[in-house]
């Protein structure tokens, strides 16, 4: 399997959210973007909206936390997997996460993550302008993802 | 690799793959209480039993535990285990008739709760799912206290439990919601304990306990600091918005 | 006495034990009073002392030396304080302080009754092997011990044994585990040998929980050293370096008596770094339990040990495999590891040359209830259970008549008359619908009822249930619920079938051997006694008078009127004039059996009440 990476162009997105719904729609089996695992944030000023889901990060805080396995590195498809049968619903990778990235489906009592859905993610598909996109993780599309990174990390050390 | 034959149909599974597991991969259902994928198997509820047959031998295990070292068969539903469930589930509807789950169980098995030893009504199947979880978060606040038909969860001495965060898991994997919390205006109660909740500065909502974050923090989690879990903090969501926008304007 | 040199090889061991038996010891009289738990709760320790104190006065008198000391337990409880006098064996029953003169006496100037132990019906007819030693020496001495060949075994198997031929000795023995399943220790132990690993462990089980039974209990305190040799034989052969001896709390000097062993062993050299010299280490430590049942149980055990709460593991990968935490473990009972210097000493041959061909060896019983003498009982395998119960036991207590005998402690089975020809070992009690258990043989009379002796034994289990799996915790509670209602006269039609049913769903899903085997003491009853069930069910009646108004009191022609019944009587149920034959109003009369014991002429029996 070639390893992907998720890319985002913030500047691309219109904030119309198809990949909202498209990520709940096979997640959930329902068009809610509030369980999405992939949140569109809109600016008023500027029209300008940041797509934001799991950077897949490579030493992730959220494992770091979790206790019953239920959250670990999938090397072969470079992302942090996510085994739900395994949660127990104690929230702490939610709030290990610096970014904001796993959320709590209280319905389901179990936290939720984006998988890339296996390979194919959905979001990806349905973005129409391209502000999504799922790329071969050559150098090149790696380092671009790495700056994205490294700029959220910056804008997030500014918030605390 | 092992070849492994469950109700006719055979495949080979790693060796030590139990025979829960086994059977689930290739969609055959096998009905189980205390079994939760993410906790240490305990094997006391009894109701994934099935029939294995180790080379002529036939005897009845736990699935959720039983490791395949060897060529067996198994058995999931023949008229022994099925005899060996119904009686699981006679024995817990007879003390859980509330418990939805057990419910579920006895319509499935036929069974019905027979007043004359229905002893007084209980919700806890005494499953241990809330302790194994609770040993799972290093949190050790729970147990289980007394012996045999006495026997409950409990916490230490029946007192509020020190080591306790308050992340309510407990609660989360209790299969038939005899454990409950409670959030009710800044405070979390449960296990005979008042947690304070931490506020968003920016939204105000209540995220969680102040001692769960001071545990994550401990366990390692760079963004909470153990030593100022009083400070105003923001909830997930506040923080993924503020620094989102942060980034926005920075670019 | 000698000074305790430390042991630096084999040959300081046997430069040691020619010293001990050469320091003229043997030639002393002894007089050895016992000290085990029954006969101190009898006031032993105020003979002893009284002897002591008497030997004290007339010292300067005599010539020859006179040793009075605690000795082990003889096995005959009942008849406690019992007092030995060695070299002759003479054995002196229910002796007092003030008997202190006259037993000093006879240790110097004889005894012309000569009352030995194979005068003594309940002694002569045993074969004591494990407990050859108990009673004749002191427990805390470990040279009394090397002088009755105590750690020639350890000396021979070090010397001239490999690890593999101990392990073969003990298969070839046929040894089977003495505390309950009767598994082949040989067996037990060749795997525990195979496994790989750096640390592994031997553990004994002194955790004896069934009620009556006491020989592991006697043998801990009464001869401590052979246990203590067994084991570190047991470490060499599997190559353990740790042991650990579980004994349960309510045993204190068990306890006191194992860590004396264990302390002069190691001071001696036969415990520790390089033992003998022969590079070997081990090391035994004890723990104590909290005296629940179920710790017995092997996987419970090893969690006490471990410090979680005593409850079962799911067993599917074996100790020997994966054990106390989670290494390489063999567990055997007290009474297994007792007989392991035995067979390294005087080979498996001699062992299998009594006992059956599938149960070598002897085995100890403790046999109580109601049998006129009662205690422990070393017999060969294969002894049938009419030679223990009449033979030795002396017969039912009062003239009474045999109605069952219960073996294997509270998970065992009742066995009826027909049972009595058994040659007793495990294959053929498990074949009779018991066990062999650790040995428990509680003898009944005709004034038991076999409804409430299951009542009685699952109200037990209720209580020492762990309460982990479901079948367990509540089907052995709902059992117990319908055992009770039959013995309070509220029993159904079909309560008999539910709890058959029951018991072998009971046996098929409980996890661990207390739940699989918690419904023995109900098949077996129902099995050999379904008409008193049906009694009780069917008419409410209760042909041995235990359960409460389930009967009214008769009298026979054979009553002669002493009126004792009369004025005992509750209830005013009983009316007759003095020397004249005395009548039961049936329909006053509540049940409650006070009268059946008192009556000098046994007249009074259980009869059917009248239909209301």
């Amino acid at each position: 399997m070639v390893k992907r990476v998720l890319m985002v162009y913030p500047e691309k997105c219109t904030g119309c959210g198809s990949c909202e719904l498209a990520c709940s729609f096979t997640h959930e089996g329902e068009f809610r973007p509030s369980v999405s695992r992939i949140g569109v944030f809109r600016f008023d000023e500027g029209g300008s909206n940041v797509p934001m889901t799991c950077f897949q990060c490579e030493e992730p805080a959220c494992l770091k936390v979790c206790k019953t396995g239920a959250l670990w590195r999938d090397e072969e498809k470079d992302i942090v997997a996510f085994n739900e049968s395994k949660c127990i619903g104690c929230r702490m990778c939610v709030m290990a996460c610096p970014f904001g990235n796993i959320s709590y489906n209280r319905t389901a009592k179990k936290a939720s993550k984006c998988d890339q859905c296996d390979g194919l993610p959905q979001c990806v598909e349905f973005c129409p302008n391209k502000a999504l996109d799922y790329l071969p993780a050559d150098t090149e599309n790696w380092n671009k993802k790495r700056a994205f990174t490294d700029k959220m990390r910056r804008a997030l050390a500014e918030v605390k | 690799m092992i070849g492994v034959t469950i109700d006719g149909r055979t495949i080979a599974v790693e060796e030590g793959t139990t025979l829960l597991d086994a059977a689930r991969s290739i969609g055959i259902k096998i009905p189980t209480l205390c079994h939760h994928d993410g906790l240490p198997p305990d094997g006391n509820c009894r109701l994934c039993a099935v029939e294995v047959d180790e080379r002529g031998r036939k005897k009845l295990v736990s699935s959720c535990m039983y490791p395949i070292k060897s060529e067996i068969s198994a058995d999931t539903k023949n008229e022994r285990v099925i005899a060996a469930r119904r009686f699981v589930v006679q024995l817990l509807i007879n003390r859980n008739p509330k418990a939805i789950a057990i419910g579920e169980l006895a319509k499935e098995y036929g069974v019905v709760r027979e007043e004359r030893f229905a002893l007084e009504a209980d919700l806890c199947v005494r499953c241990g799912r809330c302790v194994r979880a609770c040993e799972s978060n290093g949190t050790d606040a729970i147990g289980m206290a007394r012996a045999g038909f006495e026997r409950y969860v409990a916490a230490p001495y029946d007192e509020a439990p020190e080591s306790c965060v308050g992340c309510a898991s407990c609660a989360e994997v209790c299969p038939t919601g005899k454990i409950t919390y409670k959030d009710d205006g800044l405070i979390r109660k449960i296990w005979n304990r008042t947690f304070d909740l931490a506020v968003c500065r920016r939204c105000g909502s209540r995220y969680a306990t102040k001692e769960q974050l001071a545990h994550i923090g401990r366990l390692g989690a760079a963004n909470i600091a153990v030593e100022d879990i009083d400070e105003p903090r923001l909830c997930d969501k506040c923080r993924k918005a503020i620094y989102t926008a942060k980034f926005k304007t920075g670019s | 006495m000698m000074e305790t040199p430390k042991l630096l090889s084999l040959d300081a061991l046997r430069e040691y034990r020619r010293g001990v038996i050469s320091d003229g010891m043997d030639k002393v009289t002894g007089i050895w009073v016992c000290c085990g738990t029954g006969c101190l709760a009898w006031g032993s320790a105020g003979v002893l002392e009284a002897i002591k104190k008497h030997i004290g006065t007339i010292s300067a008198d005599i010539a020859v030396g006179v040793r009075c000391e605690a000795g082990g337990c003889h096995g005959q409880c009942e008849r406690g304080p019992i007092v030995e006098i060695t070299p002759h064996g003479w054995v002196y029953h229910k002796t007092r302080p003030q008997d202190a003169e006259k037993l000093v006496r006879f240790a110097l100037e004889g005894d012309p009754a000569s009352p030995t132990e194979d005068k003594n019906p309940f002694t002569a007819k045993q074969e004591k092997r494990v407990l050859s030693r108990m009673g004749k020496m002191s427990p805390t001495s470990i040279t009394d011990y090397i002088r009755n060949d105590g750690y020639e075994a350890l000396e021979k198997a070090l010397g001239e044994m490999s690890p593999e031929e101990i392990c073969r000795a003990v298969s070839s023995s046929g040894l089977r585990g003495r505390g309950g399943g009767g598994f082949k220790t040989g067996t037990k132990w060749e795997a525990c040998r195979r496994s790989k690993s750096g640390v592994k462990y031997v553990l004994v089980n002194g955790d004896e929980g069934d009620p009556g039974a006491f020989m592991d209990r006697s043998l801990m305190e009464g001869d401590p050293h052979s246990v203590i040799e067994g084991l570190i034989i047991g470490g060499y052969a599997m190559e353990a370096s740790d042991g650990y001896i579980y004994v349960r709390n309510e045993y204190p000097q068990a306890i006191k008596h194992l860590q004396k062993a264990i302390d002069d062993a190691r001071e001696l050299g036969l415990l520790g770094e390089n033992i003998l010299g022969t590079g070997f280490d081990f090391d035994i430590a004890i723990c104590r339990g909290g005296g629940a049942f179920v710790c017995g149980e092997s996987t419970a055990l090893m969690a006490s040990i471990e410090g979680r709460a005593g409850t079962p593991r799911v067993k599917y990968i074996r100790s020997t495999e994966r054990g106390l935490w989670d290494k390489p473990t063999v567990l055997n009972n007290v009474e297994t590891w007792a007989n392991v210097p035995l067979i390294v000493r005087n080979g498996a041959e001699w062992f299998r040359d009594i006992g059956t061909e599938g149960s070598p060896g002897t085995k100890i019983f403790a046999l109580v209830g109601k049998v006129e003498n009662t205690g422990l009982v070393e017999v060969p395998m294969g002894t049938t259970l009419r030679r223990v119960i009449y033979d030795i036991g002396g017969g039912i207590k009062k003239k009474r008549s045999f109605k069952a005998v219960q073996t294997g402690g509270p998970s065992g089975g009742c066995l009826p008359e027909s049972a009595l020809d058994i040659g007793i070992d495990f294959d053929s009690l498990t074949a009779a619908g018991s066990m062999m258990g650790s040995g428990g043989m509680i003898v009944m009379d005709d004034r038991t009822c076999m409804v409430d002796v299951a009542r009685y034994f699952i109200d037990f289990l209720v209580g020492e249930s762990c309460g982990k799996c479901v079948p367990c915790r509540e089907g052995v509670k709902k059992m117990s619920l319908i055992l009770n209602d039959i013995t309070a006269g509220r029993g159904v039609q079909g309560d008999v079938e539910t709890l058959g049913e029951m018991a072998r769903s009971l046996a098929d899903t409980a996890l661990c051997g207390l739940g699989q085997s918690a419904p023995n003491p109900v098949l077996s009853t129902i099995k050999y006694f379904r008409e008193e069930y049906d009694e009780h069910v069917r008419d409410g009646f209760c042909r041995a008078g235990v359960c409460r108004g389930m009967f009214a009191a008769g009298i026979s022609e054979s009553c002669v009127g002493c009126g004792v019944c009369r004025k005992s009587c509750p209830v005013s149920a009983i009316n007759g004039e003095v020397k004249r034959r005395h009548m039961v109003d049936k329909s006053r009369c509540i049940g409650c059996g006070s009268c059946f014991d008192l009556c000098p002429a046994r007249a009074i029996t259980p009869e059917r009440r009248p239909q209301k």
